[in-house]
């Protein structure tokens, strides 16, 4: 109605914008600001996490990558690895798995190694399985083959070296204990209360035991060193269909093992054992993982800093395809991934105290044992990001 | 019907259908085989040749390449005798 004024107070405009017919450019208001920077901040800081954490699996992808180089006749297997996952207590058996693919098999692959993936659906699978493999070699039953297999897989060269990497602190507890148990153990189930059991469901028992360590000791023989999810996968998934027929509750429990933990250094030396002078290394991965509500602001920081579990476990990983590995020290390895079980929920924990679940029992390995056992670790390495080769691992 | 009308006694008794057949599944397996080679070299080995033999990584990518063919094959094949199955 009344007269605008006729010259605006702004600053005169470039006449080329206003040939254009570009609005004048405003800098954001103060909510506007605030909605950009929260957006922006935290998008670059994912950006930021993501791009170093692909950087470093490079890293050590690119240490490892010359392995892969090297020929391979075609009547020889490559090396084969053991990985054994369990879910980790109150969760479930996807995030160990998915853990060993984002950080730990990169570098397994750039260095052209097989590994067959050992899963575990209950606590004490995986001990149950090592240990009686291990009693299966001990009474001369490792060789499993049949004769069509045997004329096949007799002309391969395998590589004889191995090794095991365990994903998660239950996972290395258990194999160690399977290892004590297989080769300090007796041969055959003994005969407790504890045990005594109908014998239908004891045969189930062991039916499903030896079911699953046949097909992994076949899996691990088995001329298919491309198959990378073991057989003993659709083997456990079978039997828990099978039981899933005829009810939940009747599943067959793991077997309890053969000697216990405080009867390590009673038990006497196999002659087997003696023979032996190692084992494989082993190594331990750790798995971070916590839960709760209340732990929210520790699970966002570790949300944004995968870079730094990316190198841990390249590293790791690295020290296996190399085969660098050092004597197995009971005082520290033993205490490898308490940082990982203080982070076990409170409530699993004392459940499991009260019950006297495999995971929270004595971690003990007997002498004789510790001395055979080598775990993987690389020496420090003065640049990491120095490009390498076969001469530069002799540091 | 190779020995009706014709007057000639069959040789050895063999079964012309069983040969076809017998023929139809070596043709099968060929074509699997050159298949899965061509599949396999194209996607594990890489084209510059540097060196004759399969390195490590090569061989590991054929193994694999191998079996998750025969293992399609397998799947597809269940799928298609269930669906033949269930339209009869």
């Amino acid at each position: 109605m009344s007269t605008a004024p006729s010259k605006s107070t702004l600053p005169p405009r470039n006449p080329v914008l206003v040939a254009l017919g570009i609005p004048r450019l405003r800098l954001p208001g103060r909510n506007m600001s605030i909605f950009l920077g929260t957006v922006l901040g935290i998008s670059s800081m994912i950006y930021y996490d993501r791009k170093n954490r692909r950087a470093n699996r490079q890293k050590w992808k690119d240490r490892v990558s010359y392995l892969a180089e090297e020929t391979l006749q075609p009547n020889g297997m490559p090396r084969k690895v053991t990985v054994y996952v369990a879910p980790p207590p109150g969760d479930h058996l996807d995030v160990t798995i998915g853990h060993f693919t984002q950080y730990v098999k990169p570098v397994l692959t750039a260095a052209a190694i097989d590994w067959e993936l050992v899963e575990a659906k209950r606590q004490g699978d995986i001990r149950h399985q090592v240990a009686e493999q291990i009693r299966k070699e001990r009474r001369g039953e490792g060789d499993s083959r049949d004769e069509l297999m045997r004329a096949v897989t007799d002309g391969l060269k395998y590589d004889t070296e191995g090794g095991v990497i365990c994903v998660g602190r239950g996972a290395y507890k258990e194999y160690l204990h399977g290892l004590n148990e297989g080769w300090l153990g007796p041969l055959e189930m003994p005969a407790s209360p504890q045990l005594e059991k109908p014998v239908d469901e004891v045969r189930g028992l062991l039916q499903s035991g030896d079911d699953v360590t046949q097909t992994a000791v076949e899996a691990s023989k088995a001329a298919d060193a491309g198959v990378v999810t073991s057989q003993v996968a659709e083997a456990n998934k079978s039997i828990e269909e099978d039981d899933g027929e005829e009810k939940k509750d009747t599943k067959p429990a793991v077997p309890k093992p053969y000697i216990s933990q405080a009867d390590y250094g009673s038990a006497p030396t196999p002659p087997e054992l003696a023979q032996i002078t190692s084992f494989q290394p082993i190594v331990y991965i750790p798995l971070p993982h916590i839960l709760g509500f209340l732990n929210t602001p520790i699970r966002t920081y570790r949300f944004f800093t995968k870079r730094e579990l990316a190198d841990r476990c390249g590293r790791l990983a690295a020290s296996v395809a190399l085969s660098q590995s050092r004597p197995f020290i009971p005082r520290i390895d033993l205490a490898q991934g308490m940082e990982e079980e203080n982070e076990w929920p409170k409530k699993w924990k004392e459940t499991a105290l009260e019950k006297g679940s495999e995971w929270m029992q004595d971690f003990v390995v007997d002498d004789r044992i510790a001395e055979r056992l080598r775990v993987y670790q690389l020496p420090p390495i003065e640049d990491e990001n120095k490009p390498t080769g076969p001469a530069a691992i002799k540091e | 019907m190779s020995f009706l009308g014709m007057g000639r006694p069959p040789a050895t008794g063999y079964d012309e259908n069983k040969i076809n057949g017998i023929k139809g599944e070596m043709l099968m397996i060929q074509q699997m085989k050159d298949r899965a080679s061509l599949v396999c070299l194209e996607k594990c080995i890489p084209n510059y040749y540097s060196d004759g033999d399969l390195n490590k990584g090569e061989s590991n990518c054929v193994d694999r390449c191998i079996s998750k063919f025969f293992q399609t094959i397998k799947v597809i094949g269940t799928e298609m005798q269930k669906q033949q199955q269930g339209a009869m």
